[in-house]
């Protein structure tokens, strides 16, 4: 059944109504239905679009600034607390210095969780959210969802802040190009850097591969020599590697190039992208049943649909040597040396140095040389700020965040070195990998000090990888939402947990439909022109990019299918 | 036996002995009557019928979060129902609602049943046990390990009676029996079933005995119709619940695999997620339009109590009854 109400893309046909007026509307329905409570407490206010960058003040203006418990900066601990956890202490230290050279600011503690989407959104419309959050959250971790809730004004404008800040000039290169790709909507920036990753990478047991006399893994590895290395070493009452959900999706979607391939322009409208996974579904089958083949065949994989994507699983098993690898975030491996059950009491169980057990490498490249030399991708996670903040509370959550990143980020490393002497409990976790240059030369020590020269090198080596282009970087960001991936999700489901062998051409015929009906009820937000202009450029970014790094599946698969399914519909 | 019946019985029983009510003693009672009921009445509407009514404009709208709304008719409708996947969820929902009523709607009843037949102190045991008051997120998480191909609990089971290993939640085919059987160790509606026994006078058993009737006998003929009312009750509770059912199957599968086990209001989720407000709303108004379709044909399809008395409005109440 169709009710078609047909509507121009960009059309301003529709009625426009106030969201007072809307309100006003919906009261006087006493109409039951279910769902969506939060958006009753939606307002409306139009942002004005702010002129050029102003200097930053000399002082800070009165503010109160509400923060959250749960991050990323809670308000001081209290004397209790301090006593009970030195961190506690060393944040409250840090935070009161900068709270003291800015007397006129005050902090009021909230209990919002920053970490729920669905909580942050629903904080952010009815006006509780606090000052600063993460913006990466909002976005459902991945670049497209960041800027479309950008672009939805789930977060204030930070252009000005950002240049008078010199926020761009102070990072490292590696933060930056992802700073400028991923968080910058039309020259625009809503946030300020916080974290920067290398992402996720395999995590292995070196030693034990040179006790199997195996060559390491090494960048440029494909997903086939990974099968075979889990298989080697599975032995003893021990697995080769626990697949979680994600990595193998990513496997699928970016080392197998699905995700470019399966994807096509679409100027019929009106969403301008339609799908089609049949056009390479031979080497698509011949990646599912590598995969497959760990899992079912060798029996050298955990894999459990119940297990599904908790990162935290494999890095259990990992530390307690019931498996060989696993794919994860390297956070989980740089972590202080009090983490219980963590990769410090591996090594001290093994009797080895850290660096001689557990070695990084990055995520392996397509079995046809796709996203060669690998599909890594660097992440930089951002904070977000209120977009209900005055301009006097945005100066002061905007300088806090900076201080938190800069100087207090350096004061406060040294004071854990100082009161720990241990240089892997201040390049942990997501500290490990500053964002500011200042920081990395105010901290003592360095990443190589404090966890070994091969996993910072690992670390090094990852970081500088050629990042493969993403529609994100060109095509103007939709304000509309679009299908979601859930049919993709599903198809990948089945080949991972489903036992019985699949007919993958057939599924990838049968997910081009569902996702073709889902895309032709959205109307797309951008006009055919800007969207084709921007996609140009990304399929010449991309050709470029395969043409460097995997000149065989350039010249082989996707040149042809750049020059017959996407430069005639984009013109 | 529902509350106006209730009302509707007592108020049977003292028709006769009562005068009309006056017109001014009427006013002046139906006065008290919504001075009593207006702070339930203001915080349902406040914080029941207005979001919902809300929701249901919001369904018309491109409902972004901030700035305008522009409303839309019925493209999120059409969106929701052109889409495969809502079929699919819809499908779902109502297969797993089906499989959790027929696998675990009468064993609550049955435990009842036998429980009250125990000893006094075995019965209080036994319900200690039972009916403890367990976390069902908790619970499925403990599932989730119970179920894990590689060192679960049922695998090893499984394997160790010489059967070949078992895919549990990996399959499409089993997914969603494995979901509704832990349902049979959460006896909360049992406490219910046995309250109601509890209130059974014990003399219908004592003059069922007498008149020698049996253990089956004095079920089907005391217990059971004593329970209808209660039982149709939950049944109607059971079918509303469990095609609403969201933290299990996300808790343990996500949905999947392939998302044969992704049910309609995880399917609302996920799209609240990608910021489509609209969409989800409709889908959800979608999902309501269901639920109120079958509880309007159970409602037609099972009688009520034919003991019951004859309901009447709350206006013949208060006109008979008077200021009394």
């Amino acid at each position: 059944m169709t009710i078609r109400t047909p509507r121009a893309p960009g059309s301003n046909a529709a009625p426009i109504v106030t969201r007072r007026s809307f309100l006003r509307a919906s009261a006087a329905l006493g109409i039951v239905g279910t769902g969506v409570v939060g958006l009753a407490a939606c307002s409306a206010d139009d942002d004005d679009p702010s002129g050029g960058p102003e200097p930053l003040p000399t002082e800070l203006a009165e503010a109160t600034l509400v923060v959250s418990d749960a991050g990323p900066y809670k308000a001081v601990p209290d004397e209790t607390a301090q006593a009970e956890n030195p961190s506690n202490k060393i944040y409250a230290d840090t935070l009161q210095a900068w709270l003291d050279e800015n007397p006129a600011v005050k902090l009021e503690a909230a209990n919002v969780d920053v970490w729920n989407k669905d909580a942050m959104v629903t904080a952010i419309a009815g006006g509780t959210a606090p000052a600063i959050y993460y913006a990466n959250v909002i976005g459902g971790w991945n670049n497209e969802g960041i800027k479309q809730a950008f672009a939805q004004q789930l977060a204030a404008d930070t252009t000005d802040l950002v240049a008078s800040f010199d926020v761009v000039g102070r990072m490292t290169d590696a933060a930056r190009l992802v700073w400028e790709r991923n968080w910058a909507i039309d020259g625009r920036y809503f946030g300020a850097p916080l974290t920067f990753s290398i992402g996720e990478v395999v995590h292995y047991r070196r030693d034990l591969v040179d006790q199997l006399g195996l060559p390491q893994p090494q960048l440029g590895w494909t997903w086939a020599d990974l099968r075979a290395l889990a298989k080697a070493l599975t032995a003893d009452g021990r697995k080769g590697i626990m697949l979680r959900t994600s990595p193998m999706n990513a496997a699928f979607k970016t080392a197998e190039g699905a995700d470019v391939l399966g994807r096509l322009p679409n100027p019929d409208g009106p969403w301008w992208w339609r799908y089609d996974y049949g056009i390479d579904a031979d080497s698509h089958a011949e990646a599912v049943a590598n995969l497959r083949g760990i899992i079912f065949e060798d029996e050298s994989a955990l894999a459990d649909i119940g297990t599904g994507d908790d990162p935290w699983a494999p890095r259990h098993a990992f530390n307690r040597g019931e498996i060989a690898m696993h794919i994860n975030s390297i956070d989980m491996l740089l972590q202080g040396p009090d983490a219980e059950d963590g990769p410090v009491a591996l090594s001290d169980s093994v009797g080895l140095p850290l660096d001689d057990v557990t070695g990084i490498v990055a995520l392996p490249a397509g079995l046809n040389g796709h996203a060669s030399p690998s599909s890594c991708e660097n992440i930089l996670q951002s904070v977000a700020f209120d977009p209900e903040l005055g301009d006097d509370e945005l100066v002061a959550a905007f300088s806090l965040h900076m201080y938190m990143n800069t100087e207090g980020q350096v004061s406060r490393g040294q004071a854990q070195y100082d009161a720990a002497q241990d240089l892997r409990s201040v390049w942990q976790g997501a500290r490990a990998y500053p964002v500011f240059t200042e920081v990395i030369d105010g901290l003592p020590g360095s990443l190589a000090e404090g966890w070994g020269e091969k996993i910072a090198a690992s670390v090094q080596e990852i970081a500088e990888l050629t990042q493969r282009p993403d529609p994100g970087w060109f095509v103007p960001v939709e304000s509309n939402p679009g299908p979601g991936d859930e049919a993709l999700n599903d198809a990948m489901s089945k080949w991972w947990y489903e036992p019985s062998e699949p007919d993958v051409a057939a599924d990838l015929d049968t997910l081009s439909d569902v996702r073709n009906q889902q895309a032709a009820s959205f109307s797309s937000s951008v006009s055919w022109d800007d969207f084709a202009a921007g996609a140009s450029e990304y399929y010449d970014a991309l050709s470029a990019h395969w043409e460097e790094n995997a000149p065989d599946f350039h010249r082989d698969t996707f040149k042809p299918w750049l020059e017959e399914h996407v430069r005639p519909a984009l013109g | 036996m529902t509350t106006d019946t209730a009302v509707a019985d007592a108020t049977a029983a003292e028709d006769g002995a009562q005068p009309p009510a006056t017109p001014s003693r009427s006013r002046r009672r139906r006065r008290q009557l919504w001075i009593f009921l207006a702070p339930a009445v203001l915080l349902n509407l406040v914080w029941g019928w207005y979001p919902l009514a809300t929701s249901f404009v919001l369904s018309f709208t491109d409902a972004r979060l901030r700035g305008d709304v522009t409303f839309t008719g019925f493209e999120s409708y059409e969106r929701m129902i052109n889409d495969p996947l809502v079929a699919q969820a819809f499908r779902v929902s109502i297969i797993f609602a089906v499989l959790s009523i027929v696998l675990t709607f009468v064993v609550p009843i049955l435990v009842a049943i036998l429980l009250m037949e125990m000893p006094r102190r075995t019965m209080r045991w036994m319900m200690l046990l039972w009916f403890l008051p367990l976390s069902s997120v908790g619970t499925a998480i403990l599932w989730r390990y119970v179920y894990n191909t590689d060192y679960g609990l049922l695998q090893s089971i499984a394997t160790g009676l010489g059967f070949d290993r078992q895919p549990f939640l990996n399959s499409s085919d089993q997914v969603l029996f494995w979901l509704v059987i832990p349902g049979l160790v959460l006896y909360g509606p049992g406490l219910i079933y046995l309250a109601t026994l509890q209130s059974v006078p014990t003399s219908y058993y004592e003059a069922a005995e007498i008149e020698g009737a049996g253990f089956w006998r004095k079920i089907w003929t005391i217990s059971l119709p004593r329970m209808r009312p209660v039982i149709l009750m939950m049944l109607m509770f059971a079918v509303i619940g469990n095609l609403q059912q969201f933290e299990w199957p996300m808790l343990m599968t996500d949905g999947g695999p392939g998302g044969a086990s992704r049910t309609a209001v995880m399917y609302v989720y996920d799209i609240l997620n990608q910021l489509r407000y609209a969409d989800a709303t409709a889908l959800s108004i979608l999902l309501f339009a269901l639920i109120m379709l079958v509880v309007a044909v159970m409602r037609f399809a099972i009688r009520e109590d034919p003991d019951a008395p004859p309901r009447r409005s709350l206006r013949e109440l208060v006109t008979r009854k008077g200021d009394h």
